[in-house]
């Protein structure tokens, strides 16, 4: 697959318009919870898809994704930001726990060798919870009208101890 | 000195084995074992009051993860799943891959489980690599093997000036109305047949249209809803297709 790393950057960074909405309501299925939505580059049209998943037993483990949708149907997942599910660097001597938020990219270069898009979760403190997550993610993938449905994500601060 | 391989293994798989107590009732045991993207095969230990271990469980992570490319619980794609979990000795229900310990021996289970979740993961792979390159292949020779009688034409513009209402296949029986087949395997098929059907009726042509679904349960209810309210049929699969449609087409065209 011809595809460079610039093109996978811009469709992530690309501004977008959601066409499909997300569901009022998370819907429970197969053990965890679901929701997503469709999305389209206000420029060229290229089509995205968002989901959500949290899972039910242990909310912690979350993930949020950006697949671009081609007409062709060659689906490629972009972009995930992950909650603390467990360690995301290669299992070491000593077996020493880290779960982090981390985020998943994907790489030009293993899609031009024919490989799954992304590789290791590089560790953020961008955010510490399933809702900061979207939030990161919802201003990172440049959606122009995630207010109309995730508002209340939205929150303004408080001008406490502000002279 | 020849190298003790066993009892080298046995002192360093202890390095590379930790726990951690996620829940009252809930240990995640870390193993080595990674997925294509690094993270961590999911295996957690589910034990009684007393701390007794009882069960190895996904917690429900391998289905949700395989989730991010495909309905898991579309029809085909459920049995699949089902049956790779159930040939390699766990259970699944409900999104819940599980093996109970008929034993204290966790170490034997425990590679199991880990296999049966790698294989679970691995249809994915599959599924999107071998049959989504399959089903435009297999329907178009079904077409021109099949219904060759019918005279079919590929890409056909019903419409001048509008080259991009292009219907896949235009199938002709002589004196009735040609039928317009789509094949729709994705959203974005079942949009574009959607807008065909619904400018060519606009546009007064005389036509029947068909649409052939890969697999019609993978689409959402709204697209759904789209194409049954402008097509004239639909094939929820290919299959259905091969076993019905001549007679159909020789029915209602």
């Amino acid at each position: 697959m011809d595809v460079t790393q610039q093109d996978l950057d811009q469709l992530i960074s690309c501004t977008k318009r959601m066409v499909a909405p997300p569901r009022r309501e998370d819907e429970v299925r197969g053990g965890h919870r679901r929701n997503g939505f469709v999305a389209e580059d206000v420029a060229a049209g290229e089509r995205f898809q968002v989901f959500t998943r949290v899972l039910v037993r242990l909310p912690e483990n979350s993930s949020i994704g950006l697949i671009h949708d081609p007409p062709d149907g060659a689906r490629l997942l972009l972009l995930r930001y992950n909650g603390q599910h467990g360690p995301t660097a290669p299992f070491s001597r000593g077996g020493e726990w880290h779960a982090t938020c981390h985020i998943h990219r994907a790489y030009a270069r293993r899609v031009q060798h024919g490989l799954e898009a992304w590789g290791d979760g590089a560790p953020t403190q961008a955010w510490a919870s399933y809702e900061q997550a979207l939030h990161a993610f919802l201003l990172d993938v440049a959606v122009e009208n995630w207010r109309d449905y995730y508002g209340h994500l939205d929150q303004p601060r408080l001008p406490l101890g502000e002279e | 000195m020849a190298m003790d391989y066993a009892e080298t293994l046995s002192q360093e798989f202890g390095s590379f084995v930790a726990t951690r107590q996620r829940r009252p009732d809930l240990v995640q045991i870390l193993l080595p074992f990674q997925h294509e993207d690094g993270d961590l095969v999911d295996v957690f230990v589910e034990q009684t009051d007393e701390g007794r271990p009882v069960r190895l469980t996904d917690a429900g992570m391998t289905l949700m993860r395989l989730s991010y490319y495909c309905d898991t619980e579309a029809p085909g794609r459920a049995n699949v799943i089902e049956r790779i979990a159930r040939q390699a000795g766990v259970d699944s229900s409900e999104g819940v891959l599980t093996l109970d310990l008929a034993t204290d021996d966790l170490y034997p289970s425990l590679m199991q489980f880990v296999q049966a979740v790698t294989r679970v993961s691995s249809v994915k792979v599959f599924r999107r690599e071998v049959v989504r390159s399959l089903f435009y292949e297999q329907l178009r020779d079904f077409v021109h093997d099949e219904l060759r009688d019918l005279s079919p034409s590929q890409n056909v513009v019903p419409l001048p000036g509008r080259p991009e209402l292009e219907v896949d296949y235009e199938l002709v029986l002589p004196g009735q109305r040609p039928v317009y087949l789509f094949g729709v395997r994705d959203q974005a098929k079942a949009r574009l047949a959607a807008v065909c059907c619904s400018e060519f009726l606009r546009s007064d042509l005389r036509f029947v249209s068909c649409i052939v679904h890969e697999e019609f349960d993978s689409l959402t209810k709204r697209d759904r809803d789209l194409v049954t309210n402008l097509a004239d049929k639909q094939f929820t699969d290919l299959a259905e297709f091969r076993l019905h449609g001549r007679r159909w087409i020789g029915r209602c065209a």
